[in-house]
């Protein structure tokens, strides 16, 4: 079960940077200003990659063992 | 706002001069922001309400779960603005003394380009409605065309009376072989 919490928390993780990325993408492509774009891309995934850092600093904190039905 | 038509945009044709480029009014963002808000105050009122409640959430082991999950749910926050402002940035208007450019993004993956000649221009309606738009001067503009597409249209832009008298006086500088003889 905790491998299963590890795959689902990774999935997350992975459609939220996927999704992330699309949207970047979006910007920079259709954007009349592409130094806007950068600089708002670029603190966009600054936040997003430090969230993540925390995202997954706090999963690795859950003690799965004691949660009763992991086990 | 209206910007400071200076720079190109793609397909621009020689010679053609910018008048106009136009996005919907900053209130409308604002109201976006605003519902977006909402969602934000769910965090406070977890922390400020439910959790004392709970005291077994501040307690080890679901202390640990619950902010990851609070960490989860402010990158879903975070991602949400972003693509409030992409897509607010993302569709705006050109006048230029040629034609009308549309791009719209309708969502992320979604891209319109809508062009019209403004000789094939038939009518030009600006409206206001409502509280806000009446304060705030924005509203929509309708542009009836000859073409394929019969109505173009430029919703919530502001100032939207002077954007339809700078189309129509374009229309009028247009020479007269340009212009789509009216039924």
């Amino acid at each position: 079960m905790l491998i299963f919490a590890k795959l689902v928390f990774y999935f997350l993780m992975s459609a939220i940077t996927l999704y992330a990325l699309i949207s970047v993408y979006a910007l920079i492509r259709f954007a009349q200003s592409k130094a806007l774009a950068l600089i708002v891309s670029a603190l966009f995934l600054i936040i997003m990659l430090s969230l993540f850092g925390a995202a997954v600093g706090n999963f690795r904190q859950i003690p799965f063992e004691q949660f009763s039905f992991f086990y | 706002m209206h910007l400071q038509p200076k720079f190109l945009f793609p397909g621009q044709q020689e010679n053609e001069q910018i008048h106009l480029v136009t996005r919907q009014h900053w209130f409308i963002l604002f109201k976006h922001i605003v519902i977006w808000l909402v969602f934000v105050v769910f965090l406070f009122i977890f922390d400020s309400s439910i959790a004392p409640a709970y005291p077994s959430l501040s307690a080890a082991p679901a202390e640990q779960f619950v902010n990851f999950v609070k960490t989860l749910y402010i990158m879903l926050l975070v991602a949400g603005l972003f693509t409030i402002w992409v897509i607010y940035y993302l569709n705006f208007q050109i006048v230029t003394n040629e034609r009308i450019v549309d791009m719209t993004q309708k969502n992320l993956l979604h891209h319109t380009t809508s062009e019209l000649h403004l000789g094939r221009l038939q009518d030009v309606t600006a409206e206001i409605k409502g509280v806000f738009g009446t304060f705030f001067d924005y509203g929509n503009v309708y542009v009836q065309t000859a073409g394929e597409q019969a109505r173009f249209q430029f919703d919530n832009i502001p100032d939207p009376q002077n954007v339809a008298k700078l189309i129509l006086d374009l229309y009028e500088k247009l020479p007269a072989e340009q212009k789509v003889l009216k039924e």
